[in-house]
């Protein structure tokens, strides 16, 4: 089966330096701390569907943003932390 | 407001961390025995148990906080079974001390055959200390894994509890450090489930607040775990403020963070802080 676009690892932005750790310590010492944000967010959703079921937010803009936002977090391309402010900030 | 807080390690926190938990409501707090962040010798165990039982109550009333603790061999050091079985042979005597609730936190840490072994043990002396009573068994406190080891670990501990049948009771025993993926599986088995606030690795105070309106606050404990890592007891706090945020009542906040763990904890006679109820003239 051909590999979907998010199935590739992401490239860094065209002219990015290479960062400070390597990749094996970026994980060291962040991987704990993204898997608690990525729950905070997941608990968040939930919490948000949850609430919809007593009135509210179904269609607030806000929702689309955030769905927008979790599409770059998994797609194959860089810069993640820069379109994600520009998703939130027009 | 008043408040039990039902697991925090005060051995390795300051006097302050008292002054600061009587100031914020804390009547009473239970201390499980614990890793000290390196293995000690059996000899170490001992002592430590003498502080757990002689010197924390003291530092704890200064504050007028109630200090009760549980005795057992944490499932980091139970890999070596030699040291675990002389380490348990000083159980059964502390057990009877006044302000000692019961066998925890025994538990999983690595999954390992030996803990597995180590645990069940320990299982078994809380029967025995019943037995010897003429009462039902000990007060058990069960440390559930962290991360990676947790969802495998909790359904063995589950497995394990179960082969001892009608000789466990499990509204006398708590499974703690639950989160979204264990929490159903220890309260349709009929235990009392511990929820822990403590940063990155445990739950967060929404969370928490999350899983208490999906499942229930019946047969729940909200704690911080507070230990030598970075962590705060007064997250409780922060997960009641949380609550209060949420729009639950005054009655409602008894409940989780004082009535809960007083009526688990007062299944033990030395346990006198009863439920205390919030009446609105
Ligand atoms: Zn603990």
């Amino acid at each position: 089966m051909a590999s979907s676009k998010s199935d590739r690892e992401p490239e860094p932005e065209p002219g990015a330096p290479p960062a400070s750790l390597n990749g094996g310590q970026v994980l060291d010492g962040y991987f704990l701390k993204s898997r608690a944000a990525m729950l905070d967010i997941a608990a968040m959703l939930d919490r948000l569907s949850r609430g919809e079921q007593s009135g509210g937010a179904i269609n607030d803009d806000r929702k689309r943003q955030l769905r927008a936002a979790l599409a770059i977090l998994n797609d194959a391309e860089g810069a993640k932390a820069r379109r994600i402010q520009e998703i939130f900030s027009q | 407001m008043f408040l039990i807080d039902p697991h925090v390690h005060m051995v390795s926190r300051t006097t302050t961390d008292y002054e600061n938990m009587a100031m914020a409501g804390v009547v009473a707090v239970s201390e499980p025995a614990f890793w000290a962040g390196f293995d000690r010798s059996p000899a170490a165990f001992s002592d430590y148990y003498r502080q757990l039982t002689e010197f924390e109550p003291t530092r704890a009333a200064s504050f007028g906080i109630r200090h009760f603790c549980w005795i057992c061999l944490n499932p980091k050091e139970a890999e070596d079974l030699g040291k675990a079985r002389e380490v348990l042979s000083l159980i059964p005597d502390f057990l009877s001390r006044p302000n000692v609730l019961g066998v925890g936190e025994i538990g999983l840490h690595k999954n390992t055959p030996h803990e597995m072994e180590v645990f069940r043990r320990h299982v078994q002396l809380a029967i025995d200390a019943g037995a010897a009573r003429g009462g039902p068994h000990a007060l058990i406190l069960i440390h559930t894994p962290h991360l990676a080891d947790k969802l495998k670990g909790t359904r063995l501990i589950l497995d394990m509890l179960r082969e001892f049948g009608a000789a466990i009771d499990p509204a006398r025993v708590l499974i703690d450090h639950v989160e979204e993926h264990t929490i159903s599986m220890v309260k349709d088995a009929g235990y009392w489930a511990g929820m822990t606030i403590y940063p990155t690795t445990k739950a967060t105070p929404e969370r928490a607040i999350d899983m208490i309106e999906v499942y229930g606050a019946e047969q729940m404990c909200i704690n911080a775990a507070a230990d030598w890592g970075i962590s705060d007891p007064l997250w409780i706090h922060r997960t009641m403020l949380e609550a209060q945020r949420r729009g639950q009542n005054r009655a409602a906040l008894i409940r989780l963070f004082h009535n809960n763990p007083a009526s688990f904890f007062g299944q033990h006679p030395g346990f006198s802080i009863r439920p205390i109820e919030v009446v609105e003239k």
